[in-house]
């Protein structure tokens, strides 16, 4: 039985956007019990079909031509009373961010209870014995106790239950669920996609899911289309669209996520740049009028990077690999350990004797909005690290230009400001500033998790390739094991601020000892492993 | 440039700011406006307004002209608040930067003073640096700028202590840049907005004080001020309500037109509007 059928849909953009339409006559079925995966990178219009079937879309933007039919329904003849009726009882919604898609003041039990109230569930026995009927169907521990609690007193994936329990409260015939796993860890993630999976075959719901990620394509699609700038470039089974996709954008998008190295990579035996032993460090926090929160951030933990080599530092978040980073920068002072750059101890050294020395470590940032002054021009921006070390103007200005077309941008982002630039070229221009003060050791800080998956690769492509003509040492930090694949020789997991396990990229996929190792495998989707499996 | 069309977009904004920029020009003209100084008794004492075409703004008491006094007046307020704001804003931004940058004991300690300050009313703390100081425009706006201080020290504290967070500033500490070039280049052109927007607040804060102690008769003796006015003739109320009204008036349109001015900044700063 179909649920949903979006026939030729139209949205137009206001004039003035990078392209007429957001979505360009999209059409689609979706049956009872059915998951069909809508994939495209940001800007696709992805979302927009979600907003328009709830008829929320963001003005001035409206469907311009097309038909929704809901169970046989033209939502066009809905008023918005109607559609009222509909939201949230018929078609529910999962969002990407569970912390802003709950109300951080009441707490999670209300919340629920508001959206039976909302559909007119008065009964306030009923709608508690609900409550806690869907916090335990969703898998959350002691829902009689949960109810109470506040949404900061959970952890994401705990949150997202939360948020998929409140979706479940009519048992709606169609979920639409936005990029719900994005914000979370790998682990987390596989086990909300899990619960999903199985509350949908459970319930026989429709689910409309809406992802940039193959490998959650993988774990829970019937059916996958697939969207470029509002175009659907691909439709079909899943097994068809991952296996054998027809369309070329389809393939640059599964070449993307591959586990697979970008290049073949040379043995290295060079001199060690940079070492750290038993490096530890412990965040505190006041908590009443004595006690103190301790969390143990780094503990004993030891690496050594030789030169051109590329060490990978994964884990999930809180597993300490940033706070590693920062320290290894020296942006944070450990509190015990050594740190040494190019054989020099570093650990101690007041600010003002590390400034000198500062240009041999570099760091490229996660997040290419905040990591570039908006204030200041690409060359000013990429010239303050050759001034800073007393380079001339001129001198300053002509090593810039080189290295914006070293980085791939046009000679004529000098003058430019950062927001006139995307996500991919801002990291670029990230990267330049880095590598303006000539620096042996990179340390990248998931600096390509905020980019879509072709972006990602070609900024990985560029990291390569600069590190095989300049001899850089890169210490690379991801949460992504197939990311890291892609890029080091040798990677190191971490769990609770210790090294968990550490060895050659291919060694450690073929057989992690570590049971953390081998669940964060298992998060990595077959198609990619396999691969690496035949290395 | 965007800040600057969002601006003159508003038409309150855009009058406050005109009104300013003539009054600074009849404050700057004011010898070559009059044709006295304004404490000379030149005409008959209370002299209503449109009676006399030399006096047309009418005569106090001791038979000043009103107009003469009321244009020297604006000097004294304009100069008091451009002073004392600048005079607070360095102070402030010194003492909120060292703070929000090093942090530490250092934000404390700086923080701990601040607090000092601003337990004590303002005006009666201002009051008291005057009478022990001997009233004067120097010890005016000194003591202006000490009462003020604090409130500009803790915004600029808490925009530091926020962008000092930021990638681009790590960025530049990671480059190896000085505190002082990191706090002039990344962190300060940044935090210019807000800083304005409060300067303008300051500025009409500092005229209503200069006002309020010349009518407590702690003005500089030497200078015309509108509050020195309003002191002046505040017995005669009833009898020449003009007298008052006039210098009143002329504080409120001040101060009000620094407001919008400030306001206005505020919202073209805003994200979004600017673009």
């Amino acid at each position: 039985m179909t649920v949903l059928s979006v026939e030729h849909l139209r949205i137009a953009l206001p004039p003035g956007a990078d392209r007429s339409h957001a979505l360009y006559d999209l059409s689609l079925q979706l049956s009872r019990g059915e998951c069909l995966c809508v994939v495209g990178e940001s800007g696709s219009g992805k979302s927009m079909l979600a907003k328009a079937l709830l008829r929320q879309l963001p003005p001035p933007l409206t469907v311009e031509s097309g038909r929704l039919v809901f169970r046989d329904e033209d939502l066009a003849t809905h008023s918005e009373s109607a559609m009222r009726q509909l939201r949230g009882r018929d078609i529910s919604m999962v969002f990407q961010e569970p912390m802003s898609a709950l109300n951080p003041l009441l707490r999670v039990g209300e919340q629920i209870d508001e959206t039976l109230r909302a559909h007119g569930q008065t009964s306030s026995r009923s709608r508690r014995q609900r409550v806690v009927d869907l916090l335990g169907y969703v898998g959350l521990p002691d829902p009689e106790r949960l109810r109470l609690a506040y949404p900061f007193e959970l952890s994401g994936g705990q949150r997202q239950r939360v948020v998929i329990a409140m979706a479940l409260a009519f048992d709606p015939a169609l979920l639409i669920a936005d990029e719900p796993t994005s914000a979370l860890d790998v682990t987390t993630q596989a086990q909300i996609l899990d619960l999903l999976r199985k509350i949908q075959q459970d319930k026989g719901m429709a689910l409309l899911f809406i992802t940039h990620d193959f490998a959650v394509v993988e774990a829970i699609a019937d059916r996958v289309l697939v969207l470029q700038k509002g175009h659907v470039v691909e439709q079909g089974s899943a097994g068809q669209v991952l296996r054998e996709p027809q369309a070329a954008y389809t393939r640059q998008l599964l070449a993307a996520v591959a586990a697979q190295p970008l290049a073949p990579r040379t043995a290295v035996d060079g001199a060690v740049v940079l070492r750290a032993e038993q490096l530890s460090k412990v965040f505190s926090t006041r908590a009443g009028w004595w006690a103190r929160r301790t969390t143990r951030a780094l503990d004993a933990v030891a690496l050594q990077l030789r030169a051109g080599e590329t060490l990978g530092i994964v884990g999930e978040s809180g597993s300490g690999k940033s706070t590693l980073g920062r320290c290894l920068v020296r942006l944070l002072r450990a509190d015990s350990g050594k740190i040494q750059w190019l054989g020099q101890d570093v650990a101690g050294l007041p600010e003002g004797r590390l400034r000198p020395l500062r240009s041999e470590v570099q760091m490229i940032f996660q997040d290419p909005f905040a990591s570039l002054n908006p204030r200041q021009t690409v060359g000013r921006i990429i010239m303050t690290g050759l001034l800073v070390q007393g380079r001339s103007r001129a001198d300053a200005e002509r090593r810039a230009r080189e290295l914006l077309e070293l980085v791939g941008l046009p000679a004529t982002a000098f003058e430019r400001y950062p927001h006139e630039f995307s996500g991919g070229q801002r990291q670029r221009i990230g990267i330049a500033r880095a590598l303006a003060v000539e620096p042996k050791v990179l340390i990248a800080d998931e600096c390509v998790s905020a980019l879509d998956a072709l972006i990602q690769v070609q900024i990985l492509e560029l990291l390569e390739s600069l590190q095989r003509r300049l001899k850089l040492s890169i210490v690379f930090i991801t949460h992504d094991l197939r990311v890291a694949a892609r890029l080091c020789d040798r990677i190191a997991v971490m769990q609770n601020g210790r090294v968990v396990e550490q060895g050659e990229t291919a060694r450690l996929f073929a057989d992690a000892r570590h049971p953390y190792t081998r669940a964060l495998l298992q998060c990595v989707p077959a198609t990619a492993a396999l691969e690496l499996d035949q290395l | 440039m965007g800040v600057f069309r969002g601006f003159i977009r508003q038409p309150a904004a855009l009058l406050g700011a005109l009104f300013l920029l003539l009054l600074t020009v009849l404050a700057l003209a004011a010898p070559w406006l009059t044709h006295s100084s304004p404490w000379e008794m030149n005409t008959q004492p209370m002299l209503a307004p449109f009676q006399d075409r030399a006096h047309w703004l009418g005569s106090d008491l001791l038979g000043r002209d009103l107009g003469s006094g009321l244009l020297y007046g604006a000097r004294v307020s304009l100069a008091v608040g451009a002073l004392a704001s600048l005079a607070t804003l360095l102070v402030g931004l010194l003492v909120g930067a060292l703070a929000g940058y090093f942090g530490g004991w250092l934000d404390g300690v700086l923080m701990r003073v601040a607090e000092f300050f601003q337990i004590i009313p303002q005006l009666v703390l201002a009051v008291i640096l005057v009478a022990v100081l001997e009233p004067s425009l120097g010890t005016i706006v000194l003591a202006i700028a000490l009462v003020a201080w604090p409130a500009v020290a803790r915004l600029v504290r808490s925009e530091f202590l926020s962008l000092r967070q930021r990638e681009f500033v790590q960025a530049a500490q990671v480059l190896g840049q000085s505190p002082l070039g990191i706090i002039t280049e990344q962190i300060l052109p940044n935090a210019l907005a807000p800083l304005l927007v409060v300067m303008t607040f300051v500025m009409a804060t500092a005229i209503l004080t200069e006002a309020a102690l010349a009518f407590l008769g702690l003005g500089d003796p030497e200078a015309m001020s509108w509050g020195y006015m309003i002191n002046a003739s505040r017995g005669l109320l009833r009898d020449a309500w003009w007298m008052s009204f006039l210098p009143g008036l002329a504080i409120v349109l001040c101060v009000l037109a620094v407001n919008r001015v400030g306001e206005g900044l505020r919202v073209a700063f805003e994200p979004g509007r600017s673009q």
